[in-house]
């Protein structure tokens, strides 16, 4: 029946809209609670004790003139001693390795247990995993340009490390700072399967790949994907790390990959050791030379809007770890965060050094632009303004203790005189 | 059909209250009324469209409004105003449309659906048309196609709202024609509302008309000109007439004070040109001597001028006469139109000698001169009257205005003083 | 013309599920393909690459299928022909709904990945949310092109909503939702396109049902409800029937625009007729087609590269709603 008008009145469509929507919400977690899919989370806590708790549930069945059924729990714990070994992973929080007798068991970036055995060795009996996977690998592929970075790297070591990488998903969507890698690309030694976010899953399966080293977030079709195809990944959560040496550490996940441990190793020995170095020869000069610490801001800026480093990522804890001081301590992310232009000012402002965190800014007058009143800054006043150089993303990180030299130099210019930046540019 | 105390609006705003009205089957019902008045409030109401704000619409006792969509389709079709968006539809898919109440879920029309629909077409007179689009047909085809549509709902009662508005005069009548076929030859109860007045008081078997949020029904559409109601629903003023004898309207003569008056003298038929002519000239315009039952009279009373009258098969009466002369001496101009005389109208033959007598000017106009009277000028048009050329001149000249006539230098205002046809 | 309309898009459509099975970044031999699509054995690659070609195909087919009926039966009930589910905001409002619950659901871990059929339920209801408000506010805006432009707006709302939940959720989630906003089959899965696919199907036939009313809509409101139409009940039903389909292709692959608003022209352009009973099912039939032939060009055109699948039908989307803007309101 018509009334003269619409059928809905609106606080009726404004409330069915609403209710609506929430309906939709409910209704998907009441739905989805049995939800299948997903990740089977083992967690061996170690291998030195391996505690198995056992229920077992026994029915008695007592006789008597009433006939009655009940139910005894039993628990028992059994306590499984296995070889001691010092962690070998020591900065990284999102992985581990662990040594057995031909085999490896590591945890990756979501917490899945990967079980790596030699060629050749057996698969050890009793150890929970969620993928076996055969090292050396012989047709890995990769995902970013930072596992590219760390393969680059071992590759002083290890000179045919590449004939190992079958392909890599770039998909041209930027650009290499690696001639290696560019020489391989266009010899079709390494094969481009597209770009990270929807490689072309065709090629990928043509290149017959026994691992894909991945990064991935809740929902990711790609590892949705590659769990349909059934083709083996192990999960590089390097960027989740906090500290310098964590992030780098990740070689290490390599290196057992492609049977490279003890290189790997050493590689990130000495990347410690230099890391040390610097931060020591820094402590140590200020107390001898009692040098003030100085204050850092690390942002960038696009379209009106700053980013900065959060407090607690990697950046601020190596600014720390070099006695200075990061602007935003307290922004309690560990990656990075949005703060209003009032805020920047107000803590930067009086900053020694500036470092912005981008290579599409390259002049202090384009800086000027977005922000006018950094041209008051201290360390624009004093010229202790520097950029991200292009290549850091990949050069960077191959040769971190580069770019944490660059960084004191760039806070203690005093203390590694002739020193010439690699990763950043002053602006 | 039954409406009893209905009181129908939208919302809060009651259009019309207190209405109850039966429809027959077989009849046709048309429903008139002034704009806004409430006519389309009504049909809808009636057709269960609307929902009534009170009292009922019933069909063989069942509420109509009660019904489920379905049921009630099957019992009343409905055509309303407006281009559906059918464009690319064939007359026959929407003729199709029709058996909606009787098909399935896919609308697959049985043997006896088009058969029905057949037979709408046809009576509609809109088979021939079958396979053209909508968008092709003239809006008279696309009104007697939606009427067919109607009808193959094969309902008892048909409501249309408006049907006749934007067609042209012959698609109208053709229209109403067909209403009236469907009512009278194929038993369908009918209502529609129209404008046009003169059609709906020949074709309708019954009258409602809609005005001042009440309804009045008229048994016979000759009861509704006789009401005084009816009229004042539909007049301007008194500017309006509708003629109970001939279903005619008219527009009252405007009373012009200043306006020269002209004097007729006609009769069977040939007066009522002459009026208009005159009286578009702007004249004021009386007539005399015309039998009551003579068509001069009746358009001039219906123009509202000044008659002298005679009664019907009377010979014209010395009273008559002198009352006309009186009537001819104050009058600006005089004009014999040649009527047809016999021994009852023979008066105004000697009408007009008097007057010639009298010395007064009196100008013969028609087509031709019909028969020679002696003293009589005749001049042909209207516009030859030699004080409608100089009321023509000096009204232009009053005005302003470049005719393309000789501007006279005559300030004299045309005043109805001069009597002379010359000066 | 009409009587072959209905084979002759059938065998496009049959021949675009060849072509988009023959045709991919690893060449694999049409007889080769044939097989496989037959169910004969074929050996190792090429059975994978046929199967990953398959899955995308069937993921177009379905999504394509579902908006061509929904944009049909959007356009026959608000009588604009400018009405297509990503116009209208419609799919929008499912993205919306499936982000919704995908967020708040894992972060609440209440669902690690995706659950099809949860996100189905929320897509769709999602998905008549939104038709809901366009339905209401349609009664209040009487132009067509004001419909339009309520639409895009409830479009823009719901994308400003997620957008929201996006940007309040940590970055790692911002990539899953770049997925949900750009409509794509190269993640299709069988996991995910078998427990819709009866979903979808089911709606499909329920539009065909759809159908008759909506031919009586079009004499207009009231005239329909003379003819027997029960107007809420109808209108109810073509907004569920078509939430349900936005919401299952949504699912499926995400939003994917324009192929709503051009199937159901395109077939009435073909057959010269306005009968829903017909235009329903083969706008379904067209878009399939339309959506794998736009599949195969977004995966081929800059292999290895994939180009989302919306920017290919805004090619012949956008022209087809400036046409049709033109022919109405414009010149002639």
């Amino acid at each position: 029946m018509m009334s003269g008008g619409g059928a809905f009145s609106r606080p009726v469509f404004a409330a069915s809209l609403a209710v609506a929507l929430l309906l939709g919400l409910v209704a998907g977690f009441l739905i989805g609670g049995g939800a299948s899919g997903g990740v089977r989370t083992v967690t061996a806590t170690s291998l030195l004790e391996r505690r198995q708790t056992v229920t077992e549930q026994l029915t008695l069945i007592q006789t008597s003139t009433v006939v009655r059924e009940s139910t005894l729990t039993v628990t028992r714990t059994e306590t499984v001693q296995v070889e001691r070994r010092e962690p070998e992973v020591r900065y990284a929080k999102f992985f581990s390795l662990e040594r057995g007798d031909g085999y490896a068991v590591l945890r990756d970036g979501l917490n899945r247990t990967v079980l790596l055995v030699r060629r050749g060795h057996s698969v050890p009996q009793g150890v929970k995993a969620d993928i076996v996977v055969q090292v050396p690998v012989q047709r890995m592929v990769l995902m970013s340009a930072t596992h590219v970075a760390l393969i680059e790297r071992l590759r002083e070591y290890a000179p045919d490390v590449w004939d190992r990488v079958a392909g890599i998903m770039w998909g041209g969507s930027y650009r290499w700072f690696f001639p290696e890698v560019e020489r391989r690309l266009s010899a079709g030694k390494l094969v481009d399967v597209g770009a990270a976010w929807s490689p072309d899953y065709e090629k990928l399966v043509a290149l017959k790949p026994d691992l894909v080293v991945i990064y991935t977030f809740e929902g990711d079709p790609v590892r949705s994907k590659l769990d349909e195809l059934k083709i083996p990944y192990v999960v590089n959560s390097e960027y989740l790390e906090t500290t310098l040496l964590g992030r780098f550490e990740w070689i290490k996940l390599f290196g057992a990959l492609l049977g490279l441990d003890d290189v790997t190793a050493k590689v990130f020995d000495l990347v410690e050791s230099k890391y040390i170095l610097i931060a020591r020869k820094v402590s140590a000069s200020m107390v001898t030379f009692g040098l003030r610490p100085v204050k850092v801001a690390w942002f960038s800026i696009y379209r009106g809007t700053i980013y900065v480093a959060g407090g607690q990522s990697y950046v601020a804890n190596a600014i720390a770890d070099l006695n200075a001081v990061y602007a935003f301590p307290d922004l309690r992310s560990t990656g990075g965060a949005q703060v209003s232009v009032e805020d920047f000012v107000a803590r930067a402002r009086d900053a020694d050094v500036l470092v912005v965190s981008t290579d599409l800014l390259t002049s202090i007058e384009a800086l000027t632009e977005e922000l006018p009143q950094i041209a008051e800054f201290k360390a624009v006043r004093e010229g202790r303004v520097y950029r991200f150089n292009s290549n850091i993303y990949q050069l960077g990180y191959m040769d971190t203790e580069g770019w944490f030299l660059d960084l004191a130099s760039m806070l203690y210019p005093d203390l590694f005189p002739g020193h010439e930046l690699s990763y950043f540019v002053a602006m | 059909m039954r409406a009893r105390d209905l009181r129908i609006g939208y919302g809060r705003r009651v259009v019309l209250e207190d209405v109850s009205l039966e429809i027959e089957p077989g009849t046709l019902t048309l429903v008139v009324g002034p704009n806004a008045a409430g006519k389309s409030t009504l049909l809808r109401s009636l057709a269960g469209i609307l929902r009534p704000l009170g009292g009922s619409v019933l069909i063989d006792g069942r509420g109509v409004h009660r019904m489920r969509s379905r049921e009630r389709a099957r019992s009343i079709g409905v055509v309303l105003t407006g281009r559906p968006q059918l464009s690319e539809m064939t007359v026959e898919e929407v003729v199709g449309m029709g058996r909606y109440p009787w098909t399935g879920a896919l609308h697959i029309l049985s043997r006896r659906d088009r058969e029905v629909v057949e037979w709408a077409m046809e009576v509609t007179g809109t088979s021939h048309l079958r396979g053209r689009r909508i968008s092709e047909l003239s809006d008279g085809q696309l009104q007697r196609v939606l009427i067919a549509r109607a009808l193959a709902q094969e309902p008892r009662y048909l409501i249309l709202d408006e049907p006749t508005t934007h067609l042209d005069a012959p698609s109208r009548i053709e229209v109403m024609r067909l209403l009236r076929d469907l009512a009278h030859g194929h038993g369908v109860a009918v209502v529609a509302s129209t404008h046009e007045l003169e059609l709906a008081l020949r074709f309708a078997d019954r009258v409602v008309m809609v005005s001042s949020g009440s309804v009045k029904v008229y048994e016979r559409p000759e009861e509704a000109v006789l009401d005084p109601e009816f009229l004042k629903a539909f007049s301007v003023g008194d500017a309006i007439t509708l003629s109970p004898v001939t279903l005619s309207l008219e527009v009252m003569a405007r009373r012009d004070e200043g306006a020269p008056r002209a004097f007729v003298v006609s009769g069977a038929g040939t007066g009522p040109p002459v009026f208009r002519a005159l009286l578009r000239r702007g004249f004021s315009v009386a007539a005399g001597v015309l039998h009551r039952n003579d068509v001069d009279y009746h358009v001039a009373t219906s123009l509202g001028l000044e008659v002298v009258g005679e009664r019907p098969y009377f010979p014209i009466s010395d009273e008559a006469l002198r009352a006309a002369v009186e009537l001819a001496v104050s009058s600006d101009l005089i004009v014999f139109t040649y009527p047809p005389i016999g021994p009852l109208n023979s008066g105004n033959l000697r009408l007009v000698e008097e007057l010639v007598e009298r010395g007064l000017e009196v100008y013969g106009v028609g087509a031709d001169e019909a028969y020679g009277v002696p003293g009589v000028r005749y001049v042909g048009s209207v516009d030859e009257l030699p004080l409608v050329r100089k009321r023509r001149i000096s009204v232009a000249a009053r005005r302003g205005v470049w005719s393309g006539t000789r501007c006279t230098s005559s300030s004299r205002t045309s005043s109805a003083s001069s009597r002379d046809p010359s000066s | 013309m009409r009587a072959f309309a209905l084979p002759l898009l059938l065998a496009s459509l049959l021949a675009s599920v060849l072509a988009s099975t023959a045709i991919g970044s690893v060449r694999v031999p049409l007889d080769t393909v044939v097989k496989g699509l037959l169910g004969i054995r074929v050996e190792g690659l090429a059975s994978t690459v046929i199967d990953l070609r398959l899955v995308r195909t069937v993921a177009a087919l379905l999504s394509g299928a579902s908006l061509g009926a929904a944009g049909a039966i959007l356009q026959s009930l608000f009588r604009n022909p400018l009405a297509d589910p990503f116009v209208l905001g419609i799919s929008s409002g499912s993205s919306l709904a499936i982000a919704a619950t995908l967020i708040a659901g894992t972060g609440l871990g209440l669902i690690s990945s995706y659950d099809p059929q949860a996100l189905y339920v929320a897509g769709a209801l999602g998905a008549f949310a939104v038709s809901l408000a366009v339905v209401a506010l349609s009664s209040l805006v009487r132009s067509s092109l004001g419909l339009v432009l309520v639409g895009v707006m409830l479009g823009y709302l719901a994308s400003g909503l997620t957008t929201l939940l996006v940007v309040t959720s940590d970055a790692e989630r911002i990539r899953a939702f770049t997925f949900w906003t750009l409509g794509t089959f190269s993640a299709s899965k069988w996991s995910v396109l078998t427990p819709v696919l009866p979903l979808a199907l089911a709606s499909l036939i329920a539009s065909s049902l759809v159908a008759k009313p909506l031919n009586a809509l079009l004499f207009g409101e009231e005239s329909a409800a003379s003819m027997g139409v029960s107007l809420r009940a109808s209108r109810v039903g073509a907004v569920a029937v078509s939430a349900s389909l936005v919401s299952a292709s949504v699912v499926v692959s995400g939003p994917v625009g324009f192929i709503g608003l051009a199937a159901p022209h395109a077939v009435r352009l073909l057959l010269r007729s306005e009968d829903n009973r017909v235009i329903v099912p083969l706008s379904a039939v067209f878009g399939a087609n339309l959506a794998i032939l736009s599949d195969i060009a977004a995966r081929t055109l800059l292999s290895p590269i994939e180009l989302p699948v919306t920017a290919i039908t805004s090619l012949f989307g956008a022209p087809t709603i400036v046409l049709l803007v033109l022919r109405r309101w414009g010149f002639r």
